[in-house]
C-alpha cells in the first residue's frame, strides 16, 4: 500500500513539471502558431540556473526562496529576449523555419550550458523546511513531492482563473480560436505573443525550481522534458489549458505505475497510450476539432 | 535543347562520376572518411526529400528508420547471416516501420504531424536505448564484422558511392513516376488530388514507406562503415539533422535535401576544425538561414545553377524552377474526414 | 430518359446549424442543372456531401442508379463524378500538362506505380484533354504563373481527365472580369455538347444560368424552394422576392 502511495505522489510531482512545461508550450502554440523545439533546452538552461543560484545563496537559509523568486523572472527576460529578436521574424514563415531556428537554438543553448557548467551533472539539494516524510493515518508521504504538487495546483488555478477571468486571458483564448478576427478587432498581437512567450518561459523557470531537487540536472534533460510535455500537448490537446492539466496527470501517473512494472520502458507505456488516445481523439482529448 | 549542349551536359555528368571515383586516390584517411559520412548523410537526407519534399509532409521521427535499418544489419551480421541479406533486411525491416509511422501519422495537420513523428522517433530510441540485451543500450551494438572486401577504405566508399548513387537515382526515378507526380499533387493541393479519385491516405503512407526504405539503407551502410552502432543514431536530434538538410536545400527541389546534407556536413567539419564548440556556431548558422532564407538556400541557387547550365534565349525560354510554396504555419486544425 | 443523379432528402448539419435541409433533387442524364441561391444557402454545402467532402446526416445519393452516400471522394470520383472548387484548387508548382496529367494517371488507377513514365497513351489523353479546354499552348507553363480564367480553365480541364459521367462545377466563372466570362461559358457549353456530360452547375451570375441550363433548382437557407426551367424559375414569385428580386435592386 505504501508504494501505491509513494508512487501516486511522485506521479503527481511529475504531473506538476509536465504540466507546468506543457502549458507554456500549449499556450505558446494555441496563440502564436508556433511550436517552440527549444522549450526542453531552455528548461535545461532553468535547471543550471537554479543550481548556480542555489550555490550562490547556499550561504542563506532561506536560499530555496531566493532561487524561487530570482530564477522564473530570470527566465521570463529570456524569453522576451529569444522572442523579441528571433520569433518574432519568423512568423509568417511556417513551419519548416521554426523547426529550423529552434532546433538551431537547442544548440546554441547546449554548447552555452557546456562552455558555462561544463559536461557533469548537478544537483540541488532538497531544501531544509521540506525534507523527510509525513505520516498521516498510518501512511508515509514524501514532504517535498507534496509540496511540489501544491504549487502546481496552486498555479494551474492561477492560470486557469487568468484566461477565463482577465481581460488578457479573453484575448489568448479569442486569439487562439480565430487569430484573424482577432487581429481584425484590433487586439495587440506583438504583444499578445510576447507576452504568451513569456509567460510560458516563465513557467520552465517556476518547473526548473521546483524539481531541482528531484532530478538530475544534466544536458539529456533537456530532450527527455521535452518529449513528455509534447506528449501530454498532443494527448491533451494543442491549445487547451485544462487538456495539459488533465493529461498531465494521466501522463505524470502512468510514468509512475509504469516504473514499477518496467524501470527502463516507461516512457514506452507514455508513448503507447499517446498513440491510443490519438486513433479515437485524432485532436487529443480536448483539442478543437473542425 | 540542341545537341552540342546535350553533349556537354554528358560530358559534365560523366566528369562528375569520374571525379568521384577517383577521390580515393587525391583524398587522405581523414577526408576519404568525410567523404562516406557525406554520402550517408546526403541518402539519409534524399529519403527524407520524399516525405517532406515530393509528400509536403514534415517528420522529426526519420532516425527511427535509420536506426532501425543500422540495428537490424548489425545483429544479422552479428548472428552469421550473409551479408547481402543482412544489407537486404535492414531497409524492408525500416520500410514496415515506415509504414507503421505513417499509417499512424498521415492526414494530420503539420503541428500533429510534427509531434507525433517527433514521439515516435523517440519511443524507438527510448527502445533501442533501454533494450540493453538486444541493443548493448548505451554502450552500443560493437563488434559488426562487414566482410573482407569492405575492409580497405577505398573499397567502402566505392560500395557507398556505388550504393548511394543507385539508391538516388531510383529515389529521382520514382519522383518521375505516376506516384511521384501524384504525391506532389497531393501536397500542392489534397483536395483537388482526392477529387480527381487520388488515395491521398495510401500516397502519404506510400511516401513514408519508400523514405523510411531508403533511411534504412543509409543507416545499414553507417553500422558497417562505423563497425558499431548507438542509440544516439535514433535521437530525435538525427531526425532534426536531416530535417534542417531537407529545409536549408530547399524541400521543393528534387535534390534539395542532397545540397543541404552537403552544405551542413561541410560547415560541421569545418567548424569542428577551429572550435570544440562546434554546435554553438552550426546553431547560430541554423538561426541565421532561418532569418535569412526560410524558404531554403536552394532555390536562389538552383536558379543561379539553371541560367549557367541551359541558359535562355528569349525570356519565354527562362529556365522554370519551382517557386517556393513555403509549408503554411500550422494554422489548420484537424479536418474532418476527407 | 434515366437519372444521372438522384439526391433524396438529404440534410446535413453542423452542430446546431442545418446547413442543408430535406433536398431532394433528381437530374436527368446529358442534361445541364443550374443551382442558385443567396450566399450561405447550402448550395457549397450540397456539393460538397455528394461529392464525399461531407457526410450526409440524412438522406441518400445515387449516380447512374448506385448507391454513394458516405464514400470517400475519390471513392466518388472513381465512380465518375469529378467536380470543380468555389475557392480554385489546382496543382501549382506543376506545369499546365502535369496538371491534366495527375487527372488522366489517376482514372487509370496508376497512382501506385511507382517506377515508369507517364507513358505514351496517357501523353496522348493529356493532350486531347488540352485540346479540348483550348490549353495545348501553356502546356509547359507552370500553373502558379497563370491567371484567373486560365487556371479555372487547367481546374476544368483535370475534372475532365477522369473522363466523368457527371460534372459538378461550382461557380466556375466566380472572380472573372465580365469580360472574360462568356469565353469560359462557352467552353463549357461546348464541352457538354460534344460529351454529353451530365453538368450541374452553381453560378450567382443568373445570366449565366439562363443560357445554359436546362433546369434550375433554387436553394434558400439549405432547402429548394422552387424548381423548373429556367423561364418557370424566372417567373416564379418566391423566387423573385428571395433572390432575383434584389437584382432589380443591385
Amino acid at each position: 500500500m505504501d508504494l501505491w502511495i509513494a508512487q501516486l505522489v511522485s506521479g503527481l510531482a511529475s504531473a506538476t513539471l509536465l504540466f507546468l512545461l506543457a502549458s507554456g508550450f500549449t499556450l505558446t502554440f494555441g496563440v502564436s502558431r508556433v511550436l517552440n523545439l527549444a522549450h526542453g533546452a531552455m528548461f535545461a538552461l532553468a535547471g543550471y540556473l537554479a543550481f548556480t543560484t542555489s550555490r550562490l545563496a547556499a550561504a542563506s537559509p532561506a536560499w530555496f526562496w531566493i532561487m524561487l523568486v530570482l530564477v522564473p523572472p530570470a527566465m521570463l527576460g529570456i524569453g522576451l529576449v529569444v522572442e523579441r529578436t528571433l520569433l518574432r521574424r519568423i512568423y509568417p514563415a511556417g513551419i519548416d523555419a521554426q523547426v529550423l531556428l529552434t532546433v538551431g537554438l537547442i544548440y546554441v543553448i547546449n554548447d552555452v550550458i557546456r562552455l558555462i557548467w561544463g559536461t557533469g551533472y548537478k544537483s540541488v539539494h532538497i531544501p531544509a523546511e521540506f525534507v523527510g516524510r509525513w505520516s498521516v493515518a498510518g501512511v508515509q508521504f514524501s514532504v517535498y513531492q507534496l509540496v511540489v504538487v501544491g504549487f502546481g495546483v496552486a498555479v494551474a488555478s492561477v492560470l486557469l482563473l487568468a484566461i477565463h477571468r482577465t481581460r488578457w486571458g479573453l484575448l489568448l483564448r479569442a486569439a487562439a480560436e480565430d487569430r484573424q478576427m482577432s487581429s481584425a478587432l484590433g487586439v495587440n498581437e506583438p504583444r499578445l505573443f510576447a507576452l504568451v512567450f513569456a509567460v510560458g518561459s516563465a513557467l520552465i523557470g517556476l518547473g526548473a525550481v521546483l524539481t531541482s531537487p528531484l532530478l538530475t540536472v544534466d544536458l539529456e534533460l533537456g530532450t527527455g522534458i521535452l518529449v513528455e510535455a509534447l506528449v501530454v500537448v498532443v494527448v491533451g490537446g494543442l491549445g487547451s489549458i485544462a487538456g495539459a492539466g488533465v493529461a498531465a496527470v494521466i501522463i505524470g501517473l502512468i510514468k509512475a505505475f509504469g516504473i514499477l512494472i518496467a524501470p527502463q520502458f516507461d516512457i514506452v507505456f507514455v508513448i503507447m497510450f499517446m498513440a491510443l488516445v490519438l486513433l479515437f481523439r485524432p485532436a487529443g482529448l480536448f483539442g478543437h476539432s473542425e | 535543347m540542341n545537341p552540342n549542349r546535350r553533349a556537354l551536359h554528358r560530358g559534365a555528368y560523366l566528369l562528375g562520376i569520374a571525379v568521384l571515383v577517383g577521390l580515393p586516390w587525391v583524398l587522405s584517411t581523414r577526408d576519404l572518411h568525410f567523404a562516406i559520412e557525406l554520402l550517408i548523410a546526403g541518402l539519409f537526407a534524399m529519403s527524407l526529400g520524399m516525405i517532406m519534399g515530393q509528400g509536403g509532409m514534415v517528420s522529426l521521427g526519420h532516425a527511427a528508420f535509420f536506426s532501425i535499418g543500422g540495428y537490424t544489419a548489425g545483429l544479422l551480421l552479428k548472428a552469421g547471416v550473409d551479408f547481402s541479406l543482412a544489407m537486404t533486411a535492414a531497409p524492408l525491416a525500416a520500410a514496415a516501420a515506415g509504414w507503421l509511422m505513417g499509417f499512424l501519422a498521415v492526414r494530420r495537420s503539420h503541428a500533429y504531424l510534427l509531434m507525433l513523428t517527433f514521439a515516435l522517433g523517440q519511443l524507438v530510441y527510448s527502445v533501442f536505448f533501454s533494450w540493453r540485451s538486444l541493443t548493448g543500450g548505451d554502450d552500443g551494438l560493437i563488434g559488426i564484422r562487414p566482410p573482407g572486401w569492405l575492409i580497405p577504405l577505398e573499397n567502402f566508399y566505392w560500395f557507398s558511392l556505388a550504393l548511394t548513387g543507385v539508391s538516388i537515382f531510383v529515389l529521382f526515378r520514382i519522383f518521375q513516376s505516376p506516384f511521384g507526380y501524384s504525391l506532389r499533387a497531393v501536397r500542392d493541393s489534397p483536395n483537388r488530388a482526392i477529387a480527381s479519385g487520388i488515395p491521398v491516405r495510401r500516397q502519404q503512407i506510400m511516401a513514408f514507406v519508400i523514405g523510411a526504405f531508403f533511411a534504412g539503407i543509409a543507416g545499414a551502410l553507417f553500422a558497417f562503415f562505423n563497425r558499431a552502432f548507438f542509440p544516439g543514431s535514433a535521437h530525435w536530434l538525427h531526425s532534426a539533422d536531416a530535417f534542417v538538410a531537407v529545409i536549408v536545400g530547399g524541400p521543393m527541389l528534387s535534390f534539395g535535401p542532397l545540397v543541404g546534407a552537403v552544405i551542413l556536413e561541410f560547415l560541421s567539419e569545418f567548424i569542428s576544425r577551429y572550435t570544440v564548440y562546434r554546435f554553438l556556431f552550426l546553431g547560430a548558422a541554423m538561426i541565421f538561414i532561418a532569418l535569412v532564407a526560410p524558404y531554403g538556400v536552394g532555390p536562389p541557387f538552383m536558379r543561379l545553377i539553371a541560367r549557367i547550365w541551359q541558359p535562355a534565349k528569349t525570356a519565354s525560354e527562362e529556365p522554370q524552377v519551382p517557386a517556393p510554396l513555403g509549408r503554411p504555419s500550422p494554422e489548420h486544425k484537424e479536418g474532418e474526414a476527407a | 430518359m434515366s437519372l444521372a443523379l438522384q439526391i433524396e432528402r438529404v440534410s446535413k448539419s453542423f452542430g446546431g446549424l442545418m446547413a442543408v435541409h430535406d433536398v431532394t433533387l433528381e437530374v436527368e442524364e446529358g442534361t445541364v442543372m443550374g443551382l442558385i441561391g443567396p450566399n450561405g444557402a447550402g448550395k457549397t454545402t450540397l456539393f460538397n456531401v455528394i461529392t464525399g467532402f461531407h457526410r450526409p446526416s440524412s438522406g441518400r445519393i445515387a449516380a447512374h442508379g448506385e448507391e454513394i452516400s458516405g464514400l470517400s471522394p475519390d471513392a466518388i470520383c472513381r465512380r465518375g463524378i469529378c467536380r470543380t472548387f468555389q475557392l480554385l484548387e489546382v496543382f501549382p508548382t506543376m506545369t499546365v500538362f502535369d496538371n491534366v496529367a495527375v487527372g488522366v494517371l489517376a482514372s487509370q488507377r496508376r497512382t501506385f506505380q511507382v517506377l515508369g513514365t507517364i507513358g505514351e497513351t496517357s501523353r496522348r489523353r493529356v493532350n486531347q484533354i488540352l485540346e479540348m479546354t483550348r490549353l495545348q499552348d501553356r502546356a509547359e507553363v507552370p500553373v502558379a504563373q497563370l491567371g484567373l480564367p486560365e487556371r479555372k480553365k487547367v481546374e476544368l480541364a483535370v475534372a475532365l481527365a477522369a473522363n466523368p459521367r457527371i460534372l459538378l462545377l461550382d461557380e466556375p466563372v466566380a472572380g472573372m472580369a465580365v469580360g472574360e466570362k462568356p469565353a469560359l461559358i462557352e467552353l463549357i457549353r461546348t464541352i457538354q455538347e460534344q460529351t454529353g456530360v451530365t453538368t450541374v452547375l452553381i453560378e450567382h451570375d443568373v445570366d449565366v444560368i439562363w443560357g445554359i441550363a436546362d433546369q434550375v433548382a433554387v436553394l434558400h437557407y439549405g432547402q429548394i424552394i422552387a424548381q423548373g426551367t429556367p423561364q418557370q424559375i424566372r417567373a416564379d414569385e418566391r423566387v423573385r422576392d428571395v433572390y432575383l428580386g434584389q437584382e432589380r435592386h443591385a
